[in-house]
């Protein structure tokens, strides 16, 4: 139904807001008149008593003595007797509710309402926002992608190493394998007999620790269950934060998908800081878990909490976080690394994540994982990835360690033809870092644009695969600063945006420096500014110099000379431990957790 | 007749000390066992300024207070409560609920914020049962104000650090206040109103804003005119053209109550109009009478430092002593007073001009 409205610009300068609003009232069918901003006070409220309005929309910003002004306006309405017919709505920069309620105004809108809100008012009708607003959809990163090889040199290399590879692994086993097939036993069945024993193999294929801590009850030093009182907490704070419209940080729906971390230690606080980055735009969340998860065999049950990084990976911790975001939020659950990855996989599947994470090639160089044993769950997890649907990143950190952008590349690619032969979907992530190898060799000298671009181009010359950049983006060039910290992600995150990447994951202002859990204003600091950078951008590009080209073909050639290499090694594992993916001069370790644990099947 | 005495306390200015004053009319009626209603047009209590973001003082109810507050306050007030009437009505801040306090403390008071709902909740409340109803202003805010019975002006150095200009204008205001009730039966406040001995006509406006308006009024005078009734609104500027152009034989104007005067303007303004009554020798009489009953002073003021605020004071003394000089009205500086002789002065039976006429507030 058109309501009749009357908008009074008291604000002889700052009017463009309400002529804004008008616009969009008549657009919607109301009724509108503008009057002029130099009437005097008693003509207005004439005009207003003679005219019926259904609202009265006066627009003011505040400054010295404007709240008595804007009070005796509300006076004089009243004493005509126009507040008995009309409502009467304050609208200005810092109008907060509680300012309208102390002026007298029936309804008050500021800096952050927005013009849906204001239409809702006006038509009587709740803002609509059932779910996160009818904007926001999951979108299935790989599916705009063929995986069709464009370089048959290098496919051929990736598809020798991977078939060496699964063929290497087809006769083995490992304690984290047979622990998931037993995870997955002890979902379905339903005989408490039967679970108890499968529970009992579980524990005898674990550490002592977990072992220990199961059989006892008794959770590691530092690690406890939250309580029922907690979780009721969590209930009635997601059930009072109406959602509320978020913002879209994309300007335009080529941009990439925004990511950030999640793993303060404890889920209740992720899933706080989760729903708040929701509403401020974010896409999706990667959880991190704690780096001891990796070096102990068995995952702990319940919904665990400790003030410690990361949080803990229990089929409870991740079904909370996944069904108290927003069922259109993307959700990662990584699987790279440590005694644990087909578990988490399955786990992750369980919980009904999106996406899991999974690198046989950092995992061991970077994450200390022995090589051998990574393989053989690396390969298990990506066939588990492939069950549940949920397609994988793979990290290249390996360049953190000091590991040439080339070997690291090849690493990755390595992974995405596994991947595809074990019928998953990988992405790849390479990383826009300043990493040391770069830091020494000068690649990022003249600007941090032009090898960051090649590593795109020098993939997407092998491959049409998707591409997200983290982990994250940036990383390496902030300094505790948040204004520089905010700014050069939101470059970064430019540069992402013009390479037309999937997503990208982007860090907190404060996450490299933080001596405990990130605050959640340091989250949207960055956010905000990744915003800006994408509006900025819009369509537009920015243009590598011709060294970029020189870059991508290096790159291309080295990867291929990388890959030659590993297939010349018997397997995948070896060539890893020949250094070939990363050497000690590189930096980069072989890890030893797990080492010698495999059996044949 | 109405038992629980109405009482509003009514700001000059933000700052002036509302909510101090009612923070000692409630402590001297806890005292006397009265069961207190509270309720404001505005939002109060809260913990920092809205606009000066400096500490503001709290409001502390006691058991058994009854409460009327808009439902976005709960969740920051720290009382506890039982919810007696969900009321319908709806301000900047959700929907305006009736409550009964169960464990006193701090509570936000943001009630309904005109005059029409203010008076359909008053009612309600007085059917709950309260010995004595307090109604909190805001900022400057008049018109709803009308509701109450008995008024408590508040003022101070936020208002203007010239005490000497603070007096005077209290006097205004003492003045606006002096004018009479008028005890006719009058029309409902629909329109303005000419009245004659035994015929009502009603024009089709209720407020007298301008010259047309004005001429309007004359257009439709006659000789047999008694009173012409304003209920609404009226300008400084109309009715000085208005009583310029009235023939010798004026008819009186009643308005609906002093608040129709001192919503013309400043204090100067209402001064003049007041002045330019007793020139043209214009009988002004009020449809409807509360009384000035008490003058609340406040020696605090904001000082602007740069982009922030800090608080500042003037001489209290000094202060006190020039009001007390310049009203007939008794002055107080609520934080100075010892005694309950102010709070006495809110249950103390209503002199002549009393109960409401004409205008009915209290449904």
């Amino acid at each position: 139904m058109a309501k009749k409205i009357l908008c009074v610009p008291l604000d002889p300068v700052h009017d463009v807001g309400i002529k804004l609003i008008r616009n969009q009232l008549t657009q919607h069918g109301h009724d509108t008149e503008l009057l002029s901003p130099d009437l005097p006070m008693e003509a207005i409220v004439k005009k207003a008593a003679q005219g019926k309005y259904d609202f009265i929309l006066v627009s003011r910003t505040l400054g010295y003595g404007v709240a008595e002004l804007l009070a005796r306006f509300n006076d004089l309405l009243d004493a005509a007797g126009v507040r008995e017919v009309s409502k009467i709505v304050i609208g200005g920069k810092p109008v907060t509710p509680e300012l309208a309620a102390e002026l007298g105004f029936d309804k008050g809108f500021g800096e952050h309402s927005t013009i849906e809100e204001v239409l809702a008012y006006i038509e009587g009708r709740e803002v609509s926002n059932a779910s996160i607003g009818p904007k926001r959809t999951k979108r299935d990163i790989p599916a705009s992608h063929s995986y069709k090889f464009y370089n048959p040199e290098v496919e051929r290399l990736l598809s020798e190493i991977c078939d060496k590879l699964i063929a290497w692994t087809a006769t083995k086993t490992s304690p984290g394998i047979e622990r998931a097939k037993l995870r997955e036993e002890i979902l379905k069945s339903n005989d408490e007999k039967k679970r108890s024993a499968l529970e009992v193999r579980y524990l005898s294929l674990s550490d002592d620790a977990i072992r220990t801590s199961k059989a006892k009850n008794i959770l590691p030093k530092g690690v406890r269950n939250v309580s029922d009182t907690e979780l009721n907490g969590l209930k009635d704070f997601l059930r009072r934060s109406n959602p509320h419209i978020p913002s879209t940080i994309q300007h335009n729906p080529d941009q990439p998908l925004i990511f950030k971390f999640l793993g303060s230690g404890c889920p209740l606080m992720d899933i706080t800081h989760g729903k708040i980055c929701e509403r401020w735009g974010v896409n999706g969340f990667l959880i991190i878990n704690p780096s001891w998860e990796a070096r102990y065999e068995g995952l702990l049950d319940g919904y665990l909490t400790h003030e410690n990084d990361g949080t803990i990976t229990s089929l409870d911790n991740l079904r909370l976080i996944r069904q108290s975001l927003d069922a259109n939020t993307l959700l990662t659950v990584r699987a790279h690394r440590g005694l644990n990855t087909p578990e988490t996989v399955l786990l992750a599947g369980e919980a009904g994540a999106d996406l899991t994470k999974i690198d046989l090639v950092y995992g061991s160089l970077g994450a200390g994982t022995d090589p051998q044993r990574l393989a053989v769950d690396g390969v298990e997890a990506m066939r588990l990835a492939a069950r549940y649907n949920m397609p994988f990143d793979i990290p290249g950190n390996d360049e953190l360690s000091g590991v040439p952008a080339w070997k690291t590349l090849a690493g990755l690619l390595i992974n995405v033809m596994l991947g595809l032969k074990l019928g998953a979907k990988p992405i790849l992530k390479p990383l826009f870092c300043y990493g040391p190898h770069i830091v020494i060799n000068g690649q990022m000298k003249q600007n941090f644009v032009d090898y960051n671009a090649a590593k795109i181009f020098a993939l997407r010359q092998v491959v049409d695969a998707p591409i997200w950049p983290g982990e994250p983006i940036a990383f390496m060039t902030q300094t505790e600063e948040r204004v520089q910290s905010a700014n050069s992600t939101s470059y970064h995150a430019a540069l992402a945006a013009t390479l037309g990447v999937d997503a990208i994951t982007i860090a907190s202002t404060d996450e490299a420096y933080s001596r405990g859990p990130i605050s959640i204003t340091s989250r949207i600091d960055s956010i905000r500014a990744v915003t800006d950078a994408f509006r900025f951008m819009g369509n537009a590009q920015i243009a590598p110099t011709r060294h970029a080209e020189a870059f991508t073909e290096d790159l291309v050639e080295q990867i291929t000379d990388v890959l030659k290499e590993v297939n010349a090694k018997e397997n995948l594992p070896q060539a890893i431990n020949a250094g070939i993916l990363g050497s000690e001069e590189d930096g980069a370790y072989p890890g030893k957790f797990g080492a010698g644990s495999m059996s044949n099947e | 007749m109405l038992e629980a005495p109405v009482i509003g306390v009514v700001g000059t200015a933000k700052n002036t000390g509302k909510t101090t004053t009612l923070s000692y009319l409630i402590l001297h009626a806890e005292r006397r066992g009265l069961r207190i209603g509270i309720t404001g047009i505005g939002y109060d209590g809260e913990e920092l300024d809205n606009i000066t973001s400096l500490p503001k003082p709290r409001l502390y109810l006691p058991s058994n207070t009854i409460v009327t507050t808009s439902e976005h306050c709960l969740p920051i007030s720290t009382a506890k409560y039982d919810v007696l009437e969900r009321t319908g009505i709806v301000t900047a801040l959700g929907e305006v609920l009736i409550l009964r306090i169960t464990q006193p403390g701090l509570v936000v008071v943001a009630g309904p914020n005109r005059k029409g709902t203010l008076a359909t909740v008053a009612g309600k409340m007085k059917n709950i049962g309260v010995d004595i109803l307090l109604i909190d202003g805001s900022l400057n805010r008049l018109a709803p104000m009308a509701v109450a019975e008995k008024i408590i002006f508040t003022t101070g150095a936020a208002r203007n650090i010239d005490i000497g200009v603070l007096a005077e204008e209290m006097k205004t205001i003492e003045r606006a206040f002096s004018f009479q009730a008028n005890d006719r039966e009058l029309p409902p406040p629909r329109s303005i109103a000419l009245l004659e001995k035994s015929k009502t006509s009603n024009l089709a406006l209720i407020s007298l804003l301008d010259k047309d308006d004005a001429s309007t009024v004359l257009e439709n005078l006659t000789d047999k005119t008694e009173c012409l009734y304003i209920p609404g609104l009226i300008s400084a500027f109309a009715v000085q053209n208005l009583i310029e152009r009235l023939p010798k034989s004026c008819p009186g104007i009643i308005l609906a109550g002093p608040f129709t005067l001192l919503l013309v303007g400043e204090p100067l303004v209402v001064l003049s109009l007041v002045e330019s009554f007793e020139k043209k020798k214009v009988r002004i009489s009020f449809a409807s009478k509360p009384q000035l009953i008490a003058i609340t002073i406040n020696p605090f003021y904001p000082k602007p430092t740069g982009t922030a605020f800090a608080a500042a004071f003037v001489d209290k003394n000094e202060m006190m002593s020039q009001m007390h000089g310049a009203v007939g009205t008794p002055v107080f500086n609520v934080n100075e007073e010892k005694g309950d002789t102010l709070f006495s002065l809110c249950t103390r039976k209503p002199s002549e001009g009393f109960p409401l006429k004409g205008d009915s507030m209290l449904t």
